[in-house]
């Protein structure tokens, strides 16, 4: 396996009136090329956090305060690794949408109302992948069977071969103000709808051509989280980012949507990092599960051993407290609830509401261990009991 | 800290809200300062006619305004009355205005928005078309005619406004009673047999009164300012009462110099034209710390 | 389970309807209606809970906001057999009016628990005053009386005097939603209805909340209605199943019978779409096509039949009743004797549900 993304110590606080939540506490997890991570764990602990940090797009008032995220954007060279904390705004709204795009819970929000579908996927071509269409449309125009007006055929050439070069040159710019003269850019906006038809068909959408001339509210909620994935798909990234992509939809519409996303992996699309709380669907989609708790990854491992032989005590009491088939005594709960980032527990931020807590688990914050085949806790009483 | 009334410590979770934008301490710096000299006018300039303090003194019918001086610190305005004394006692006029056309304006708009927007239905429509109706009426329009049918005054122009302030409140009030009704919370009260006024009093009012605070506050200023121009155009304070808008009003003809010095004039404009100025400033900076604090979307987190 | 209950109804739910009207037009004349509840019939048995099931827009929560009268429904009858017949008779719901539903004191014995705590909480009211709320309006009673019956309540959910002073935004999903029982059972109620409490929580809390139910049940002698979409919730708390479908019931049964032997498809659908929590057994899921039609305009015949995988001619031209299969189970599907041998042939065996 090779890595795709790797977060280094990650430290992101949020300053509130109340004081400084320390949201996230030396986050360090590995993504590799063409698997599914799952992270989890309840509301408040970071997760999402961990996410909008990868992305930099941590809301006010928070700060990623230290760490790394480096990304290995080319599969065979491990060296070229880049820092996308080092990075600037510029390059990481290049990347955002092209190599590494995010899904978000609630669909409505990520579509704009008052533009047609096919609009709204066809900008994430025209604005990443401008000079690819840009060779797609001079292509057309070299070939034979193009049959335009033969002194606007020559004019379009030459506007697309600049545009093939340098797809934000002033010129263009300037001749995309022009009145008639703008028309060139026809051209270019079908051959990115005609991309969204493809790719809205490539979801499971029937009639897509139908789909790109309606708007949001002519859609359910399903078919509004399966056009977000195609946007957030459309210029095929290395890594897609789904925050409780699921969370908001009926069971039988979620089922659609794993499954949509576990044959869109078949095809080897790219990796996807899954941010959910729910334990079932890491469980049916992932390859490998990271379990975090306020701010802290506690366990990481794939996802069999997770489910088989969890070593945290919090993975284990969360595995304990879900509702099961075949399931006849209490079910059981973790006492006590989420800590208060302001003022974190020393030591093991797990330690008061865990069973096992020992002496040292109140005094020391324990490192990421490995247990076995890439099987990671970070548990004192794991360590004694398990190594 | 821990210990305190939790209304205290919400009190001044939101008073640290508000202070947090550096404007808000302004406008209120401003506030409490015309508010003093409103409370203090007695002290500051003595009334020299006990039965109306607000009719200013003027030494002498001399339309030419004379400059600031010993005995009158900031001059003389056509007319020959006192500046000083008629700014200090504007301040109350312009408190007086803005107090009483903003309270009867908010209370009877937020009463009707609130029946209309919580029962709905026949009640809504007719109240909301009512509001329409009174929605046709120019503010300008009504105020001169109030104040031709019943004489020239000061009252006349504040119960003119009143009576077209209100329809704002209900607006903005209806609309956030149709979202709050919908919430949990009071379908909840609903289930436990909360009567329907205990409901509005107590669940919703206390949720959507922020948005009329602020506008409360700004209608502060725009109503004051309003009131200066009926004054400025004659329609509002009769000649020597104490109004800025009156003020400036007086010293129309003056705004403009001899042509050697066109700005030989300029405190008879620029004190109490400041004054305007500056109180409308004052609510307004203030009006919008409150929309910061109270924005619900900004308050948590 | 089913055999320890006295089958003494509580409730009884007669082709219970709610329309509601979409106007159009200058005039506001009535152009179709959104059919949220669409003729149910149910009975609930004093000190079980029932649970109901199904997708959003299913009609489930609009059943429950009924019973507690939050609405008038369109057409029906909901019979409600207090404890204590003698002192409070038997009521229609359904007809009485408002004002007389408060009269008789049956405000207080039917309670509801909302989906979001946040949102049915006042934010701007004291934990205190929240929970007092509901018997302040029934009965006078001395301030020190008040705070000592609130302070019981809280510590009955697990919360303490600590939380008397505090604010619903001081508090985690889960104190919330204690609260919001807190407030519930203030009245001492028969019944609750359970609005998934439990699906704006996390899982560690979802347990504890589940729990406290559960045990508030037992000790109260409380009978539940709770509404979810979350099967595996209903299958750890609910003796009976509701199964709906666009305003519909289409099942109802024990929850084993429902869990082993599922006799409609979508009840199977359901089953298969739920993310098992561990890796142990990899199942053939039955994925639904399509949307839960709009229930302004729903398919004719059986509702169902635009998703199911085995529907016949006979499912888009006739409407199936919901029919008694054997005793407590009734099911409304035309082929709902041939279902266990059809859905065994197309997705083979080997599902959730019959380790």
């Amino acid at each position: 396996m090779t890595k795709l993304l790797e977060t280094v110590d990650l430290v992101t606080n949020f300053y509130t009136y109340e004081g400084v939540v320390k949201a996230l506490n030396k986050v360090s997890l590995v993504v590799d090329h063409g698997a599914t991570f799952g992270l989890v764990g309840e509301s408040g602990c970071g997760k999402s956090v961990t996410a909008r940090s990868i992305m930099r797009i941590v809301p006010e008032p928070g700060r990623i305060e230290d760490g790394k995220v480096i990304v290995y954007l080319d599969e065979k060279n491990q060296h070229a690794g880049i820092d996308l904390l080092a990075q600037s705004e510029a390059y990481m709204e290049s990347l955002r949408g092209d190599r590494i795009s995010m899904i978000f819970q609630e669909p409505n929000a990520a579509l704009n109302p008052t533009m047609s579908i096919g609009d709204q996927v066809a900008e994430s071509f025209l604005f990443h992948q401008k000079k690819k269409l840009c060779a797609t449309a001079l292509n057309d125009l070299e070939s034979v069977t193009c049959r335009t007006f033969y002194p606007l055929k020559r004019f379009q050439q030459a506007v697309y071969r600049i545009a093939v070069q340098r797809p934000d040159a002033l010129t263009l710019n300037i001749l995309g103000r022009i009145p008639i003269l703008k028309h060139w850019q026809n051209r270019l906006k079908n051959e990115a709808k005609r991309r969204a038809v493809a790719i809205i068909a490539k979801l499971g959408l029937s009639n897509p051509e139908r789909i790109v001339d309606q708007y949001p509210h002519n859609l359910s909620g399903g078919m509004k989280q399966r056009i977000v994935i195609a946007i957030a798909l459309a210029c095929s990234p290395v890594l897609l980012i789904a925050d409780e992509a699921t969370s908001n939809l009926d069971v039988t519409i979620q089922a659609q949507i794993l499954e949509l996303l576990r044959g869109l992996k078949q095809e080897g699309i790219s990796s996807i990092l899954l941010i959910t709380h729910d334990l079932g669907v890491v469980a049916e989609t992932c390859d490998r599960v990271g379990v975090m708790y306020a701010g802290n990854l506690c366990e990481v491992a794939d996802v069999k051993d997770l489910f088989q032989k969890p070593l945290h005590p919090y993975t284990r009491a969360l595995l304990d407290a879900v509702p099961k088939f075949s399931m006849e005594d209490d079910l059981k709960s973790i006492d006590g609830h989420v800590p208060n980032l302001v003022m974190p527990p020393s030591g093991c931020r797990f330690h008061p509401r865990c069973s096992h807590a020992m002496a040292v688990c109140r005094e020391a914050y324990p490192e990421m261990t490995e247990f076995g085949q890439n099987h990671l806790a970070a548990c004192y009483w794991a360590a004694s009991k398990y190594r | 800290m821990a210990h305190q009334h939790p209304r205290l410590r919400e009190l001044r979770f939101t008073l640290h809200r508000i202070f947090r934008n550096p404007s808000a301490a302004i406008g209120f710096i401003l506030i409490l300062f015309f508010l003093a000299v409103a409370v203090l006018a007695p002290y500051i300039a003595p009334p020299k006619y006990a039965h109306n303090p607000y009719l200013m003194p003027h030494k002498g019918f001399s339309p030419t305004p004379k400059p600031p001086s010993q005995t009158q610190i900031f001059g003389t305005t056509s007319g020959q009355y006192d500046i000083f004394y008629g700014v200090v006692w504007g301040t109350r006029t312009a408190f007086k205005i803005g107090l009483f056309v903003v309270s009867i304006a908010a209370l009877v708009g937020i009463a009707l928005g609130a029946v209309s927007g919580y029962y709905g239905g026949i009640v809504d429509e007719v109240l909301m078309r009512i509001t329409d109706i009174m929605w046709a009426i120019p503010t300008l329009v009504l105020a001169m005619t109030i104040a031709v049918a019943f004489g020239r005054g000061l009252d006349k122009i504040m119960i003119a406004l009143a009576l077209v302030g209100w329809r704002w409140y209900v607006r903005v009030i209806r609309s956030e009673i149709l979202t709050l009704r919908e919430q949990d919370f009071v379908q909840a009260a609903k289930i436990m047999g909360v009567s329907d006024l205990k409901i509005i009093l107590r669940h919703i009012l206390p949720n959507a009164i922020y948005p009329a605070v602020i506008m409360a506050s700004m209608d502060m200023g725009s109503m004051v300012i309003t009131a200066s121009f009926m004054s400025f155009v004659g329609l509002g304070a009769p000649k020597g009462y104490a109004d800025w808008g009156q003020m400036v009003a007086l010293a129309r003809n003056y705004i403009v110099g001899p042509p050697d010095d066109p700005l030989k004039f300029w405190y008879t404009i620029v004190i109490p034209g400041g004054c305007i100025v500056l109180f409308v400033l004052g609510w307004n900076l203030i009006g919008d710390a409150l929309r910061d604090a109270f924005d619900p979307k900004l308050r948590r987190r | 389970m089913a055999n320890e209950l006295k089958m003494e109804k509580i409730l009884e739910l007669k082709n219970l309807k709610k329309h509601y009207l979409i106007q159009g037009g200058v005039l506001r004349r009535e152009i179709g209606a959104v059919r949220a509840l669409d003729g149910i019939d149910l009975d609930i048995y004093r000190g079980e809970c029932l649970g109901v099931v199904g997708e959003s827009g299913c009609g489930k929560t609009t059943a429950g906001k009924a019973i507690v009268r939050l609405f008038k429904p369109t057409d029906g009858h909901i019979f409600y057999y207090p404890a204590d017949t003698e002192s409070k008779p038997t009521a229609d719901l359904a007809r009485v009016r408002k004002s007389r539903i408060k009269k008789l004191g049956l405000r207080s014995r039917l309670q509801m628990v909302f989906q979001d705590p946040t949102t049915s909480l006042d934010p701007r009211m004291l934990v205190k005053n929240i929970v007092a709320e509901p018997i302040k309006t029934l009965q006078r009673m001395s301030s020190r009386d008040l705070e000592a019956r609130v302070l019981s309540l809280l510590e009955r959910v697990g919360l303490t005097r600590d939380h008397l002073l505090r604010y619903p935004h001081e508090f985690s999903g889960g104190q919330r939603q204690r609260i919001a029982v807190a407030r519930a059972i203030a009245t001492d109620p028969e019944f609750i209805v359970l609005d998934e409490p439990t699906s704006a929580l996390d899982v560690s809390v979802q347990s504890q909340i589940l729990n406290l139910l559960k045990s508030l049940q037992r000790t109260l002698q409380l009978t539940y209605m709770f509404v979810t979409h979350h099967l595996l919730v209903v299958k750890y708390i609910s003796n009976r199943v509701a199964v709906m479908y666009l305003g519909k019931i289409v099942e109802l049964a024990d929850t084993g019978v429902i869990f082993s032997r599922p006799s409609h498809p979508y009840t199977h659908a359901l089953l298969s779409a739920i993310p098992i929590p561990g890796v142990a057994h990899q199942q053939q899921r039955i994925v639904l096509s399509g949307d839960v039609p709009s229930p302004a305009d729903p398919p004719a015949g059986c509702r169902f039949h635009t998703r199911c995988p085995f529907a016949v001619d006979r499912c888009l031209k006739q409407e199936p009743l919901l029919e008694t299969m054997e005793t407590g189970h009734r099911v409304a599907c035309h082929r709902k004797h041939e279902m266990e041998k059809l859905v065994a042939e197309t997705f083979g065996t080997k599902r959730i549900g019959r380790s």
